[in-house]
């Protein structure tokens, strides 16, 4: 019995659902998991190569596509969602988990850089919650799910155009929650802490900064893809129907503790 | 994903509306069940009502969240019956007088905190101090949108409210480290018996509601029993000492208009 709430609560048999940032770590586990709750997957990256690496790994999970974009290219995000449309003949859910991330203080903060990490993580954002929106209002169904960051409420230094799309993500997921909502489309947000990622590898090779980490965080270790598994689950399925609007923060407590030190 | 099988969870005010939801979801997941109120007889309703289809045990318990012996024994009474509590789900709340604050007393206000803000204390102190030693436990304390924005006139119940949440928080950070998670649920209008009698006071409380939900119904106790049910499993492992706010998007929302009149889209 347990086995049928499961699957009538959090199944996403017969979805089909879109996940940008396909290839990153983050990315590729939320796409694992859709894939075992029944969902027909698309994932979305803009190199090839890591692209095709990231599906072959989830062979025999189910139907899982490439399909090879830049998110901040409006035109490439359109045809995206056209062709999934056409593909599939709907749209129900739409990860974003793209993003990219430059390290420097603000002072010296190129302006190039400025730029792509804001056409990635926010604009990139927008593009596809705009036209995946378009698709699912045709069949007055949706749930959209954004990465966003701790980082959209507390200060961390060095990354400020990453910490301003994050910021700028959560509070557009708020907007276009409201304008979506009568129109049976949901749109939250994941807000993850410090997460062993590619990404995070610069800053958790070194040990001081290691240490430091993993003293702010009460559970006593960073995040882990998978642990984004059950939230992305929730999110996605029909269990957070009346769940709009919000960021849930993965970040085993670090939050609730205001970064201090644990006692 | 998701199975509770083999867990046992305890939940206060277990004969409510909100409480039996929450059974619902957690016994249809695995879980074994013991719902805790002060009244056998609405215990034993709340169990019929839960059926024997679920694969999880229930089972009741008469106890007072509000007295300190009454809680401290509930935990060799539950080992008498071969009970383990892993999860704890606190949905005990009473139905307190709503009153201008300058008309309150010290009775009123503790009418309402001795069970909303004192009942969490003791069950948390009792159950997850247990929860701790084994290096396993999830706690879901269940407040109100009220904790976040609110209505007139209840002070004590908001107050109650935001004070779990400050208690949730602090557990968090303590408890974290030792396996034990601790967040809170906080529901916005949920069709309860409770809301229903609100509604009933004036003919407009339910529309005003529903101009200010973006999902244009009010909540069901099913979608607080689904929150309840990810968060007692173990893949919510990394959320600790958060809020989950299951509104229908009202404490996001600032748009003053009519949501069902909303066209532009």
């Amino acid at each position: 019995m347990h086995l049928t709430m499961a699957q009538d609560l959090f199944s996403l048999n017969g979805k089909v659902a879109v996940i940008t940032g396909g290839s990153g770590a983050l990315g590729l586990s939320i796409a694992k998991t859709f894939l075992q709750a029944g969902a027909k997957v698309v994932l979305v990256a803009r190199d090839p190569e890591s692209l095709d690496r990231a599906v072959d790994s989830l062979a025999g999970l189910g139907d899982c596509r490439r399909l090879s974009g830049d998110v901040s290219d409006s035109r490439q995000v359109e045809d995206i969602f056209n062709w999934v449309e056409n593909e599939f003949g709907k749209l129900d859910i739409l990860v974003t988990a793209a993003g990219v991330q430059f390290r420097r203080p603000a002072i010296d903060f190129p302006e190039d850089k400025w730029d792509e990490v804001i056409s990635t993580n926010l604009t990139g954002t927008f593009f596809c919650a705009k036209f995946a929106a378009q698709k699912m209002l045709k069949n007055n169904y949706g749930k959209i799910i954004m990465l966003s960051s701790l980082t959209a409420e507390i200060g961390i230094p060095n990354i400020s155009a990453y910490a301003a799309s994050r910021g700028g993500i959560s509070q557009f997921a708020k907007t276009i929650a409201i304008e979506l909502a009568p129109k049976g489309i949901t749109v939250n947000c994941i807000g993850p802490g410090r997460f062993r990622t590619p990404m995070t590898a610069d800053v958790l090779a070194e040990d001081h900064h290691y240490a430091r980490l993993i003293e702010v965080i009460p559970i006593g270790r960073l995040g882990e893809p998978d642990d984004l598994s059950g939230v992305s689950l929730l999110l996605a399925s029909d269990a957070s129907s009346y769940i709009t609007g919000q960021t849930f923060y993965v970040d085993g407590g670090w939050l609730a503790g205001g970064g201090n030190v644990k006692g | 994903m998701f199975s509770l099988k083999g867990r046992g969870a305890v939940i206060t005010g277990g004969s409510g509306s909100l409480g039996i939801a929450c059974a619902k979801a957690l016994v249809e997941m695995g879980a074994d069940v013991v719902l805790i109120g002060r009244s056998h007889e609405k215990l034993q309703l709340a169990k019929q009502q839960l059926g024997t289809k679920g694969t999880g045990r229930i089972e009741c318990l008469v106890c007072d969240v509000t007295k300190e012996e009454s809680v401290n024994a509930a935990p060799s009474q539950l080992a008498n019956v071969g009970f383990k509590s892993d999860i704890l789900v606190t949905a005990a709340a009473v139905s307190a007088a709503s009153k201008p604050f300058q008309d309150l007393n010290l009775t009123d206000w503790r009418a309402t905190t001795s069970t909303d803000l004192d009942g969490v204390f003791l069950a948390c102190k009792v159950f997850g101090t247990a929860m701790a030693k084994t290096g396993f436990g999830r706690i879901i304390n269940l407040t109100s949108f009220h904790s976040v924005a609110t209505y007139p006139y209840r002070v004590p119940y908001n107050a109650a409210k935001a004070g779990v949440e400050g208690l949730s928080r602090a557990l968090a950070v303590e408890w974290g480290h030792l396996g034990v998670t601790v967040n809170t649920v906080a529901p916005g209008p949920i069709l309860t018996p409770r809301t229903q009698w609100f509604i009933d006071q004036d003919e407009n409380n339910l529309p005003g509601m529903l101009s200010r939900t973006p999902n244009k119904r009010l909540g069901s106790s099913a979608d607080i029993g689904a929150t309840v049910a990810f968060l007692a499993s173990g893949e919510s492992g990394h959320i600790n000492g958060q809020r989950l706010v299951v509104d229908g998007g009202w404490t996001t929302n600032a748009w003053w208009g009519d949501h069902q009149r909303l066209q532009c889209i």
